[in-house]
């Protein structure tokens, strides 16, 4: 029987249900999601490559970089890899100290640190702007995917470059989101006017091809990571709107919402406690695809030398360098292609998946049950 | 909401990132053994290949390549075509408007000058354009009498009246020409005493004033038509129009251009002077450097210039031997960083700093690894080869302890917690009044965008500096803009490479304090002995003592350290295999006399080539 998710899902708590999933509890409709999305095999797939990628930028110095994780230095036990993580997070750099005489501009641990003592090095031990003299040396033991034109590693840059790509994701599909929900839900739950007045603007944004206004304002902007994130989330916020004003003009007519409405509940309860969470899903489908779209966005902007400014390693510069060089060291391109590639393929996988998953009319196979 | 969002508190994701990293954990303690890593010692250096001499390579400069044309007309390929490849569009075809390098190559095929230079930068009056050129005796004057029956392309009498004209024009306020003005201004009056001479003023004797007649001429008759609806005969859409489909009265016709891809010339068969060999020159817009070799390789383009890196790659490989050889030649073309010395920045209009920044490059590494060995150090403004060269005894070298001690000396004390250098600048608050401020030592290096070497300068650069203590950006810049920034004086340190002009005169437009708002004295560079000696080179006619002159501001630039010069970049290009007769000026294979003009293919080398060609090209 088709599920009529209307009824089943009233408000964020659990309702007992008679679903396609046989179950003798009741479970809420999100752990039902979640058991539907388990079933997709190529959607787990992508959870697990986005799992790995957050999990590679957040304890990127641990995996590459030319301070120890840990060691004993001078008659002390010190972990500055450890903090150097710790302190990437944005409260935590307040909170913990660097790590002294480390975190010393020009001091090199390698030098510093006697053969004797212990020190516990992360895999590949170079930093992402730390060079050598050995400039595009193929894949070795020690550097594991080569070196490029100065001679750094480009492991440890494609690890730190990991860093830039998930920020990327994250904080610009955060402002689109923010943007997107806010506007699209005033003018799903307000209709008339603002209704009006939104839509027209989302249409005048659609107009623009995205990727040349993004071109046109970084022209104007100082290239750095944070303006390529504002300006990613400034211009793709627009079909997150759409799918909230879509989801919000359908759910406001729902029985649930006249209900806590007659209970006298204010437009921002209605909003925030009954119609958002219900519309999330939808959302989350949106922004997921939106992620992968950032990641492509901030690859090419960083090609064309408007996004993240070399030195600092990002997936696009990489490649950029690699282009330049690939008669002599045709090894370079292919792990950024590869890792950009699996990057926006698992944002999209999940995405795919969920929106199968929501969507309680499609088996996990995809097709659509009659 | 939390709990939808949270599907993180799953055991099972959880326990695969806690598997993964112990992994990585285990990886990192099987691969270094809770040891130091090796310190980069001998055995990298053993990887890296032996730098290869470049001139000991078989295809660098094969003695065919300079062969002077057979006497035997017959058996050279004269109705053949060259294609020629430049990195942008030429901007306009007028030569009074001429700048960048793209233009200057399409103007020395489109005009002829009655002055010129050949590939030693000597003066000379056309021999078949001019009768005679004298200078009065208080060389406040010279004059100039042309040859009878010259014309234009379209038939017109090339008289004493364009050239009158054009100098009009160049000097006319009015009219935006970047490069003319400030040799034109040298010139006070000019007038043509009958149709074939023309006698020019100076402001003052000069030894520089045989260049300062030496400007672009366009024909009056075409460009005097609207000269009063339009006086910058520049934004009319005639003016547009015959900008860039010009009349000239070079060996060469304009034919057609499409734009960002090619311009086509088409000799010129009634052309007075020796006539060139190729019958048509198509002259193709390739910006990038990839795909440039790409085309040369396939046969589309005969000449290109090398990266560093892309020569050394073709001196050894079969596939380009095939197609082509390499062109190596000293080139007095120079790159430096650039510093900011107008007082906007607190770090370098202090000598010491700057000086202490020129000891802080890596000279040998740079060459080695970013030039391939192929650039040579640079010692100062004028090139070894040239007559101003000052040899220096004690030239910066890579010592990083000098340049901290220097550092220290200027004030910027290292902090000992985080490294860094910090100094208390007195800066003007906002009420006006002037308090100290603690500032660090970091500044941004501006790098123009396209450039092979920059970057990999600039990042080996930022490493050593980081050792002194001295934080330094990179910061890439889109060329135009990279240019209006700097011209506006709009950075703190910039990297480019600058091509020294025919006499070192040039240097006052770089140097001399004057040129802060009227040339390219970008860092406020001021001294006002560099200032007095550049006046008195102005006013010395004999040779030697001027040449003299030109050493000791060679020698105090260099000590001064307004730019830290890195390297002396060479001439590195590949020519198609069935060129002969190139020749190489300090400036390169171009923008000499005769230059390009006296290249040619025989017949028999060119049979072989054009079948290779016709397969490629629809």
């Amino acid at each position: 029987m088709v599920d009529n998710s209307a009824t089943t899902v009233s408000c964020a708590t659990t309702v007992s249900c008679t679903t396609a999933i046989p179950c003798t509890t009741t479970i809420s409709y999100k752990r039902r999601v979640w058991r539907r999305f388990r079933t997709h095999r190529r959607g787990m797939f992508g959870l697990a490559m986005i799992v790995v990628l957050v999990g590679v930028a957040m304890t990127a110095p641990l995996i590459a970089g030319n301070v120890p994780i840990l060691c004993h230095y001078q008659g002390a036990w010190q972990a500055p890899g450890v903090v150097d993580c710790l302190r990437r997070f944005p409260i935590l750099d307040r909170v913990i100290p660097p790590s002294y005489p480390f975190s010393k501009a020009g001091f090199d641990a390698k030098e510093a640190l006697s053969e004797d003592d212990f020190s516990l090095w992360p895999p590949v031990a170079y930093g992402p702007s730390e060079t050598t003299r050995v400039s595009l040396a193929g894949p070795s033991k020690r550097h594991w995917l080569g070196t490029d034109e100065v001679g750094r590693d480009v492991f440890s840059r494609m690890v730190h470059g990991t860093v830039v790509s998930v920020q990327v994701g994250i904080v610009s599909m955060g402002i689109a989101g923010v943007l997107g929900i806010f506007f699209g839900a005033i003018a799903g739950y307000f209709g008339r006017w603002v209704d009006a007045v939104v839509s027209r603007v989302i249409e005048i944004v659609i107009c623009f091809p995205d990727f040349f206004l993004i071109l046109t304002v970084m022209v104007w902007l100082e290239p750095n990571i944070t303006n390529v994130m504002v300006v990613i989330g400034l211009t793709r916020w627009t079909g997150i709107a759409r799918y909230t004003r879509g989801e919000f003009l359908r759910l406001k007519e729902m029985d649930f919402v006249v209900a806590a409405r007659a209970n006298g509940a204010g437009a921002a309860r209605i909003v925030l406690r009954h119609l958002l969470p219900n519309a999330l899903a939808p959302i989350l489908v949106t922004i997921s695809f939106g992620v992968a779209q950032a990641i492509l966005i901030e690859a090419g902007l960083s090609w064309l030398g408007f996004g993240v400014q070399p030195p600092a390693p990002s997936w696009g510069n990489l490649l950029r360098s690699a282009y330049d060089h690939y008669r002599d060291a045709p090894h370079l391109v292919y792990p950024p292609c590869i890792a950009i590639f699996l990057a926006v393929l698992a944002h999209n996988l999940v995405g795919d998946s969920l929106r199968d998953a929501i969507d309680p009319r499609v088996h996990a196979t995809g097709k659509v049950k009659v | 909401m939390i709990k939808f969002v949270c599907i993180f508190r799953y055991r099972s994701v959880f326990l695969c990132m806690a598997v993964a990293f112990v992994f990585v954990q285990l990886l990192s303690i099987a691969s270094t053994g809770c040891r130091r890593p090796d310190a980069l010692t001998s055995d990298d250096s053993a990887v890296k290949s032996a730098v290869v001499d470049p001139t000991k390579l078989p295809i660098v400069n094969p003695s065919g390549l300079t062969e002077v044309a057979l006497a035997d007309r017959s058996l050279i390929a004269t109705e053949d075509t060259l294609f020629t490849s430049v990195k942008g569009s030429p901007s306009t075809l007028n030569p009074i408007f001429m700048s960048a390098v793209a233009d200057k190559r399409a103007e020395e095929l489109l005009y002829s000058r009655p002055i010129t230079f050949d590939r030693t930068f000597a003066w000379r009056p056309e021999p078949f354009m001019v009768d005679y050129v004298t200078f009065s005796d208080d060389h406040l004057s010279a004059t100039l009498k042309l040859k009878r029956g010259l014309t234009w392309h379209d038939g017109v009498a090339y008289t004493a009246d364009d050239i009158v004209f054009s100098l009009q024009q160049i000097q006319d306020p009015r009219v935006p020409c970047p490069s003319g003005k400030d040799s034109a201004v040298q010139i006070v009056g000019c007038k043509a005493l009958d149709p074939l001479t023309v006698q020019f003023e100076f402001k003052a004797p000069l030894p520089t004033n045989k260049w300062n007649i030496n400007f672009g001429i366009i024909p009056k008759h075409i460009y005097e038509v609207e000269k009063v609806a339009d006086p910058t005969l520049s934004s009319s859409a005639y003016y547009n129009k015959v900008n860039r489909a010009p009349i000239g009265n070079g060996p060469y016709r304009f034919v057609s251009w499409v734009a960002d891809d090619r311009i086509v010339f088409e000799r010129w068969e009634d052309y007075p002077g020796p006539k060139p060999y190729f019958k048509r020159i198509v002259m193709r817009i390739v910006p990038d450097a990839s795909t440039r070799l790409l085309m040369f390789e396939k046969g589309e383009i005969d000449e290109m210039e090398l990266t560093p890196e892309q020569f050394i790659r073709c001196g050894t490989d079969k596939r380009f031997a095939a197609v082509g050889v390499l062109g190596y030649a000293s080139k007095w073309t120079f790159v430096y960083v650039g510093w900011n010395m107008d007082g906007s920045n607190p770090f370098f209009a202090d000598r010491r700093v700057r000086r202490a920044m020129s000891f802080a490059v890596d000279y040998d590494r740079l060459i080695e690894q970013v030039y391939h060995g192929l650039f040579t150090k640079s010692l100062g403004l004028f090139h070894p080869e040239c007559a101003a060269h000052m040899p220096k005894d004690a030239p910066y070298t890579f010592d990083l302890e000098r340049a901290g001690k220097l550092l220290d000396e200027a004030g910027w004390r290292r902090d000992e917690r985080d490294g860094w250098r910090y100094k208390d600048v007195v800066v003007q608050g906002e009420s006006g009044l002037s308090q100290t401020e603690r500032r660090k030592f970091s500044f941004h290096l501006l790098i123009p965008q396209g450039g092979a070497t920059g970057a990999p300068t600039a990042a080996i650069y930022q490493e050593d500096l980081a050792r002194i203590g001295v934080e330094m950006t990179p910061r890439m810049i889109e060329w135009t803009t990279f240019i209006k920034m700097i011209n506006r004086h709009e950075f703190e340190a910039q990297i480019l490479s600058f091509s020294a002009a025919i006499d070192p005169d040039f240097a006052w437009n770089v140097m001399h304090s004057e040129s802060y708002d009227l040339g390219r004295n970008r860092g406020k560079y001021a001294n006002s002995e560099v200032d007095r000696l550049f006046v008195e080179a102005r006013g010395e006619f004999d040779p030697d003592r001027r040449m003299a002159l030109y050493r000791q501001i060679d020698k105090i630039v260099y000590d001064d350290a307004p730019y830290t010069f890195i390297a002396d970049a060479p001439t590195l290009w590949a020519f198609n295999r069935r060129l002969r007769g190139i020749q190489f000026s300090p400036r390169g294979p171009y923008l000499f006399h005769p230059g390009v003009l006296d290249w040619w293919a025989s017949k028999e080398m060119d049979e072989r080539i054009h079948q290779l060609r016709d397969s490629s090209i629809p």
